[in-house]
């Protein structure tokens, strides 16, 4: 994997929550935090983030909407989200991962465990790109070949 | 991603946990549910499941240990585990996930959520499944097409290669052919202009090599067409061995003499003195060598010829021929090119000896047509010796009746004043030749200037003619349609006269047309008196042979 720190956006609408999750990831990773979903989609015009941390509930677009927009984007479609959210209920977690999260961790969360569960999740995805990047560049060579002249 | 549904093995040794897991997946999984770690490795023998959900503490191998050993085991390292456990505590969890699991979900288990996990985590590893598929699939391709692309180049360069040596060969044989061609018609017009008979003999003479040289030219260059076509055929007779090896012996010791080199032959007795074979590529391949030999060796030096049979069975021997010079030798660096055609194995030899450079690679051809090898044995100033062997055919001792030895003499030994002969050609100077050469025969000839003229001619005094020559291509009537005409005419003597094609027409299937027609042999133009006598004598004994 590459040397260059990860990037996650964190999306939370209380500050001190924002702060907390930055503390906890900033040595390991490049982190953006944002006050709200609809700043994340600013956000995202200008970075492409490795994973997404998403709280729930929010003012004017609550976690949900904003994975389903994710979800339903092609440029966004393949960063993972991780649900952080205090609304521990099976419903909600449900929910969550229906839409299409890759995990949902329960506030108030332990530091080293969802240290964890996000570098699983970077991980994985992270290989997927590798191999999905060796594959567009093949087929492109092959592409590039087979339209030059005989 | 699949219709099957994925297999899952549940390891709990708690009965009653195996079975509400069992009952919660069961109806979208394969559920394999066992209580020991041991027996989710006996299971795994038989198949390899999508995902396994593991228990933490149990009995006999615990759930961490197991990850472990899952996770060293490359035939089992990628499936993904999930340990579903009631040990909820932070450490537990940390440990179980550095070992490698994708999830750590806490019992008392909740259904839905287990399944929605479950779900999760197997349609990421099926995305993951599907990128490597499609990689394996692409690399193969890869592989494939890099194959493909590195063969191209190399059939590119060798085309290019094959085309420059085209190219330098193109423009060394129309130098090759001006140069002779030049001396053929600046021999002929000093000859015009001189007064003097002897000199006038002296120009023509030169002419005369200088317009054979051509030929051996065009020949070689016809030669290695037919070849790189893959048309190249013998056609097999049987012939006397030593007066075919007299022959091409006489004619190269002209020029050996030129040169004061001295061409020893020894023939092992135990050649038959009748094989069959390809004679007349038989000869020029041996010709060839001998020619190189003296083009090669200075002046006073040694030629040798041997010849003997290393085998015999079931009627087939194997001979073979070496010629050997004392001339400048062949380095190893030149001799792995010099059979391949367009390459002489110096341009600069060229240059200094002329040839095509065609030479050796038709004899290799060839000789691989007889199911022969050549080879060369040969040190850069210490001469060469070329070695090759054939297969040939053992002939019958009292065969050979209609063969002539061409010994150059023209009429010797034969009288053809008795005979007359018609012979059909639309081009005057052509005729001319034609009676000037017979002349010295003594045989009558009368002239067609085409084919109705020679098949009005024959059929209007069939007795008078012994022989036919006919042209092909004439107007009015060409060369096939007389020879039909005469066949067809019902008279006795016309089915039997011998009609020869006499043509510049040389192709194989050029010999088979004439044949298709109806005539019995062909007579190749140019035209070289020696040939002609030999071929004349040959038809007419055969024709009163067989009258």
């Amino acid at each position: 994997m590459a040397n260059e720190q990860k990037k996650i956006i964190a999306v939370d609408d209380i500050p001190e929550n924002l702060a907390t999750i930055r503390n906890t990831l900033k040595d390991l990773y490049e982190v953006y935090p944002c006050p709200s979903a609809l700043k994340m989609f600013e956000l995202l015009d200008h970075i492409k983030p490795d994973l997404i941390m998403l709280d729930v509930k929010m003012p004017d677009m609550d976690g949900y909407e904003a994975i389903k927009k994710l979800k339903s984007d092609e440029r966004f479609k393949e960063i993972p989200v991780i649900f952080l959210s205090a609304m521990n209920d099976e419903k909600s977690e449900m929910e969550g991962l229906k839409l299409g999260a890759v995990d949902y961790i329960h506030k108030p969360f332990v530091t080293p465990l969802l240290l964890q569960r996000i570098k699983i999740h970077i991980s994985m995805s992270e290989q997927q790109k590798t191999i999905l990047d060796r594959n567009r560049e093949i087929e492109n060579f092959l592409k590039r070949i087979s339209n030059s002249p005989v | 991603m699949t219709n099957n549904p994925k297999k899952i093995i549940v390891v709990d040794d708690n009965a009653e946990n195996l079975t509400a897991i069992k009952n919660a997946l069961k109806a979208s999984y394969d559920v394999y549910p066992t209580n020991t770690v041991s027996n989710m490795f006996e299971l795994m023998k038989r198949f390899i499941p999508d995902l396994i959900l593991l228990d933490v503490a149990m009995q006999d191998v615990n759930g961490y240990e197991a990850a472990k050993m899952l996770k060293s085991n490359d035939n089992f390292r990628e499936i993904p585990v999930i340990f579903l456990t009631s040990m909820d505590d932070p450490e537990n969890e940390m440990e179980g996930l550095n070992l490698g699991a994708i999830d750590y979900i806490h019992k008392p288990l909740v259904a839905p959520l287990l399944i929605r996990r479950i779900k999760t985590h197997l349609s990421l590893t099926d995305q993951q499944k599907e990128i490597l598929e499609r990689n394996k699939k692409i690399e193969e391709l890869l592989e494939l097409k890099t194959k493909e692309v590195s063969l191209r180049e190399a059939a590119e360069q060798e085309a290019r290669d094959a085309s420059r040596a085209k190219g330098e060969f193109l423009s060394h044989m129309s130098h090759e052919i001006r140069s002779p061609l030049n001396a053929v018609i600046g021999m002929i017009s000093m000859a015009l202009e001189t007064d003097d008979i002897q000199k006038s003999k002296e120009y023509l003479k030169k002419a005369y090599g200088a317009g054979k040289h051509v030929l051996g030219l065009i020949n070689d260059i016809l030669d290695m067409s037919k070849i790189e076509a893959n048309k190249l055929e013998l056609a097999y007779s049987e012939f006397n061995f030593m007066e075919m090896l007299t022959g091409i012996i006489n004619e190269a010791s002209v020029r050996a003499g030129e040169k004061h080199q001295d061409i020893t032959v020894h023939v092992n007795e135990n050649i038959p003195p009748f094989i069959t074979s390809d004679e007349l590529r038989l000869s020029q391949v041996i010709t060839n060598l001998l020619t190189n030999a003296v083009k090669f060796t200075p002046e006073n030096g040694k030629i040798v010829l041997n010849a003997e049979k290393l085998d015999e069975k079931d009627g087939e021997i194997t001979l073979q021929i070496e010629v050997a010079d004392s001339g400048i030798g062949i380095s190893a660096e030149q001799q792995k090119k010099l059979f391949t055609s367009y390459n002489q194995a110096d341009s600069g030899i060229a240059q200094k000896f002329g040839g095509t450079g065609l030479g050796l690679a038709i004899s290799k051809r060839i000789i691989e047509l007889m199911n022969g090898t050549i080879w060369i044995e040969s040190e850069l100033d210490k001469g060469a010796k070329f070695i090759f062997t054939i297969k040939a055919g053992k002939g019958q001792d009292s065969a050979g009746a209609g063969y002539f030895r061409q010994d150059g003499s023209g009429d010797s030994g034969f009288d053809f004043s008795k005979y007359t002969i018609l012979v059909a050609d639309d081009d005057e100077i052509n005729r001319e030749i034609m009676s000037a050469i017979l002349k010295k025969t003594g045989i009558s000839v009368d002239f067609a200037e085409n084919g109705k003229m020679a098949s009005g001619m024959f059929l209007k005094h069939p007795e008078r003619y012994n022989m036919l020559l006919m042209d092909v291509h004439m107007p009015e009537m060409d060369g096939y349609e007389a020879t039909r005409k005469i066949r067809a005419s019902g008279l006795e003597i016309a089915k039997n006269i011998r009609i020869i094609a006499l043509t510049a027409d040389v192709f194989k299937e050029d010999i088979q047309k004439c044949l298709d027609a109806g005539m019995d042999g062909h007579i190749g133009k140019p035209i070289f008196p020696n040939d002609l006598f030999a071929k004349l004598k040959k038809y007419l004994t055969l024709s009163s042979g067989a009258s």
